[in-house]
């Protein structure tokens, strides 16, 4: 099969390949960037194995920390390939087509490296085989390590076998690139040719696969939350546990596919096929969700805390109005509430009146931000003079009014911004919303973990919190850079968008900004 | 008598009588020193309780309780612990995973881990690894109070009931219904608990422990200073 | 009449001395021996109850009455008080036991400071050690959920997730095996 050279691809196929093609200096500064991030991982993991576990912030009374957020917050953002892949196209929401394997690549990369951090977070690695061996099936450990594998292989064959046609596209046209790349694509393309029968087995599996799926997604974050949910201690021993869990993370996830979204719009100029109107409808998906999640995030805190049981009045206030309370109110505010807000208001046509208010200029409004937040910063230096000769610790009491209203000054500002930016908007709003579900899981873990049956007595210095170290973030970051590194491999070697499914029915394709229907079909 | 089980040769079982414990934490010392226990870990640890405002201060040792509705056995994926037919939950330090789920799972807080590998004497070095008197400790695994099954096959007390120069600790066994301390006296299980209205920690939780506590009515020795600050960042505790 | 007194007064000092002398010869059986001995005898009845005789004699091997006995049972790690008596006028304290009382060793205390003591073995051999792992469930009796803490599979677990982890690996092989085809249809 001779290899035809690139000028055969249509301006469309180009357009979409290109992430393929190009290679600019910026991507090999990100790639590096990556693999420095996780080389420095790995030499934190390093010292993990040699020194123990005790290199962590981790101690008796706080036995599950960052590692775990890690685990339950990346097997969360995995949940989207599920969603998107099985759940719109059972629906039938065609508009899905541009962005599924986008989707199914942050499944792919994010269960990997979800499934990696208990192995990390193990005290005797060299004794996995234990598992396998003197394996209890009782135990919520085994249910992971079965519906994890299971998920694993359900969303690598989901997102591999749309991918053939588009790899036989490949194999017959791509001429770039070396030899064992286009051996990758004469293996993979498993002989595709696009006749009727192939088109229909095709059609068989996704089929098969998108029903499925669904269950088997449902399945893996519940098992998840079964780790807290399995035991006695206040704050875990809840029955919505499982459900609460699966909404965060489709929530999470949809989140993170908008990310990605406008991550890869913007890198390879794919305007035309990830247009506002995805944003739009993920927007919606977002919000639905997100809604969702705050009901179960308000039924799991507003029940115990209308009866204040013993057991669990520690935690409850700790995460109200005590330790947690500021990351806990972060994570529902800035997590939960701005970006629905990010992704409804700025649509509301009068938006831009907003300009006329002199006071809501975006350019002295930031400027006054900045000058009120310097002034907070001196006056927090200055402040314990003044407490120790009043009493009272003013900058602490007003600290939090004077964010709340600077920060609603600042959007109120940035509106009619948006307005004009939805999809910006969008992305502030998904990145908010994962930043914030990572703290999120973080409160679910440490509060209870703080507020046993027994109050924390006799514990040496330093035992009675939980400070995580460098060995932590350092891991941390490195699992992200991971994910992110296999998620850009893999938009080099495969296209991110499909072609073939893009190409369809063009009067399935939704209509955008500047789209004219009837694009050349090659 | 409560025989449970056909088979069940003996079940092992505890009494504190919070009366007489005086918060010497004799038992403790004891512990840790038999076991070549690591800094920072007390299997038994002796805390200072108030239940509620009104109510008297006591102190309160608390071993693991050997439930016999363990919730740290059903969740350990690799079946490192493990209820024993004399009732002892014992933990298995070379199948250990190091996973930490037993110590999410127990509610009475008595397991501790081995952070990192605990510097060993050489008295230590000499014994050999033996489930049964839990002295050679892993990096990396899970150990807690097993009831020192080396001592009590010997007729001995336990290391903590031995110590206790008040007696406040009686160990026995429930199918004899007998409980002995540490001053020799002997005294029949069941009477025991219904004359003094023996109690069990977390009883609402279900896990059936196998440590009973008598109420500290009529103490024979003061109650610990006023409740203590919760641990907070960075301060010594006591 | 000097020689006539002190005739009726040596005759008054004799019979006062024998007068003494038999006071305090009667007065001997109204003081209790001092415990010397105490012997334990045990006789086991049909039912199986034990019948538990204590007998305390003095020095001289007189049975000494009204003594306060403590019967003790040796448990594993000390002694337990059973049964409290005062012997009778043989010396005898007599006490029946049930059959339950997994005993080994049974010994009696007498006097009122347990200055004497004696034991008896009787009961079987030694009790078994516990296995190192069970060698069945020792949880089946006592738990709540008597099968599902098993550390042993149970089957209706380990059959409801096999049919249904089964189905569903069944089904990835059904979709390679498609895949398979797809291969194949060149």
């Amino acid at each position: 099969m001779a290899a035809r050279p690139r000028e055969q691809f249509s301006d469309r196929e180009q357009r979409l390949l290109a992430s393929l093609t190009e290679h600019g200096p910026g991507f090999y500064a990100l790639v590096g960037l990556l693999v420095a991030v996780i080389a420095w991982g790995i030499i934190a993991y390093a010292m993990q194995l040699r020194y123990g576990l005790g290199v962590t912030g981790l101690r008796d009374n706080f036995m599950w920390g960052i590692y775990i957020t890690n685990f339950v917050f990346f097997i969360g953002v995995s949940h989207v390939g599920a969603l998107m892949s099985a759940i719109l196209r059972l629906t039938g929401a065609e508009w899905r087509r541009p962005v599924t394997r986008m989707a199914e690549a942050i499944t792919f990369a994010s269960l990997l490296m979800g499934a990696l951090m208990p192995f990390i977070d193990m005290g005797r690695p060299d004794r996995l085989l234990n598992l396998l061996l003197h394996g209890r099936l009782q135990s919520p450990i085994l249910w992971d390590m079965l519906s994890i594998t299971t998920y694993l292989t359900g969303s690598t064959l989901f997102l591999f076998v749309p991918m053939i046609p588009d790899i036989a596209l490949l194999r017959d046209r791509f001429a770039d690139g070396p030899a064992w790349r286009r051996r990758l694509y004469a293996v993979l393309s498993l002989g595709w040719k696009g006749t009727e029968a192939q088109r229909h087995h095709l059609e068989t599996i996704m089929a098969i696969m998108a029903v499925l799926i669904i269950p088997i997604a449902i399945s893996v974050h519940t098992v998840v939350s079964w780790i807290f949910g399995m035991t006695l201690r206040a704050g875990w021993n809840s029955t919505i546990l499982g459900p609460y869990f699966v909404f965060g993370a489709l929530f999470s996830g949809a989140a993170a596919v908008v990310t990605a979204m406008a991550a890869f719009r913007r890198a390879y100029h794919l305007e035309e096929y990830i247009t506002e109107a995805h944003f739009r409808r993920m927007g919606y998906l977002v919000i639905a969700l997100g809604m969702i999640y705050a009901y179960f995030t308000f039924a799991e805190y507003l029940t115990p805390a209308y009866k204040m049981a013993a057991a669990e009045r520690g935690y409850l206030s700790a995460v109200f109005t005590g330790q947690f309370s500021r990351l806990f109110w972060f994570t529902q505010i800035g997590g939960v509430l701005l970006p629905v807000l990010l992704l409804t208001l700025p649509r509301i046509h009068w938006m831009p009146r907003l300009r006329e208010i002199p006071m809501l200029q975006p350019r002295p409004a930031l400027a006054t931000v900045a000058t009120y937040a310097a002034a907070m910063i001196v006056l927090s230096l200055v402040a314990p003079q003044t407490a120790a000769l009043g009493g009272v610790d003013v900058a602490q009491m007003i600290t939090p009014w004077v964010i709340a209203a600077l920060g609603i000054w600042l959007f109120l500002a940035l509106l009619p911004v948006f307005h004009d930016r939805p999809i910006a908007a969008a992305v502030v709003a998904s990145v908010l919303v994962n930043v914030a579900a990572w703290w999120k899981r973080f409160v679910i873990i440490v509060p209870t973990l703080q507020n046993p049956f027994l109050p924390i007595q006799r514990a040496p210095a330093g035992w009675g919190i939980y400070q995580p170290t460098w060995v932590e973030w350092s891991i941390t970051a490195a699992a992200l850079a991971g994910f992110v590194l296999i998620y850009l491999l893999f938009s080099k070697v495969f296209p991110i968008v499909s072609i073939w499914e893009t190409r369809e029915e063009p009067a399935h394709r939704p209509i955008g900004h500047g789209e004219t229907v009837g694009v050349s079909v090659s | 008598m409560p025989v449970t089980h056909e088979a069940a040769q003996r079940r092992w079982v505890m009494i504190i009588d919070l009366a007489k414990c005086d918060g010497c934490r004799e038992c403790t010392r004891a512990c840790n020193a038999m076991h070549f226990i690591p800094p920072g870990q007390e299997w038994i640890r002796v805390y200072e309780m108030q239940d509620h405002e009104a109510g008297s201060a006591y102190w309160l040792p608390r071993p693991c309780m050997q439930c016999d509705n363990p919730p740290c056995v059903k969740v350990c994926p690799v079946s490192a612990a493990w209820k024993r037919e004399d009732g002892i939950i014992m933990q298995d330090t070379e199948r250990c995973i190091g996973c930490r789920f037993c110590l999410a799972a127990c509610p009475y807080g008595a397991r501790t881990f081995n952070w990192v590998q605990p510097e060993e004497t050489e008295e230590q070095r000499l014994r050999p690894y033996d489930i049964e008197w839990n002295i050679r400790h892993r990096k990396g695994t899970t150990e807690k109070c097993i009831f020192c099954p080396a001592l009590v096959k010997q007729g001995k007390l336990p290391a903590c009931a031995d110590a206790c120069p008040m007696g406040a600790i009686y160990f026995g066994d429930q199918v004899e219904d007998a409980v002995t301390n540490s001053q020799g006296e002997t005294v029949r299980f069941s009477e025991l608990i219904k004359e003094q209205a023996g109690y069990r920690l977390l009883e609402d939780l279900g896990t059936e422990p196998r440590v009973y506590y008598l109420p500290p009515r009529k103490r024979l020795y003061p109650a610990p200073p006023a409740a203590p600050e919760p641990a907070a960042a960075g301060k010594e505790h006591r | 009449m000097s020689l006539c007194h002190s005739r009726r007064l040596r005759r008054l000092v004799v019979l006062l001395a024998w007068l003494c002398i038999a006071l305090g010869l009667s007065a001997q059986p109204a003081r209790a021996a001092e415990p010397a001995k105490v012997t334990v005898r045990v006789a086991t009845a049909l039912d199986g109850t034990l019948q538990i005789t204590a007998i305390v004699v003095d020095a001289t091997g007189a049975a000494v009455a009204g003594t306060p006995v403590v019967l003790k049972v040796r448990t594993t790690f000390g002694w337990l008080p059973v049964a409290k008596g005062t012997t009778d006028a043989s010396g005898r304290v007599q006490v029946t036991l049930p059959p339950s009382l997994r005993a080994g060793e049974i010994a009696a205390e007498a006097g009122e400071d347990a200055q004497v003591s004696a034991s008896i073995r009787i009961g079987k051999g030694t009790i078994r050690e516990p296995a190192a792992r069970p060698g069945r469930d020792a949880l089946r009796d006592l738990s709540p959920q008597p099968g599902f803490i098993s550390p042993y599979p149970v089957p209706t677990q380990v059959g409801l997730l096999a049919v249904i982890l089964g189905g569903i690996w069944a089904t990835y092989g059904y979709v390679v095996w498609l895949l398979s085809r797809i291969r194949v249809k060149t």
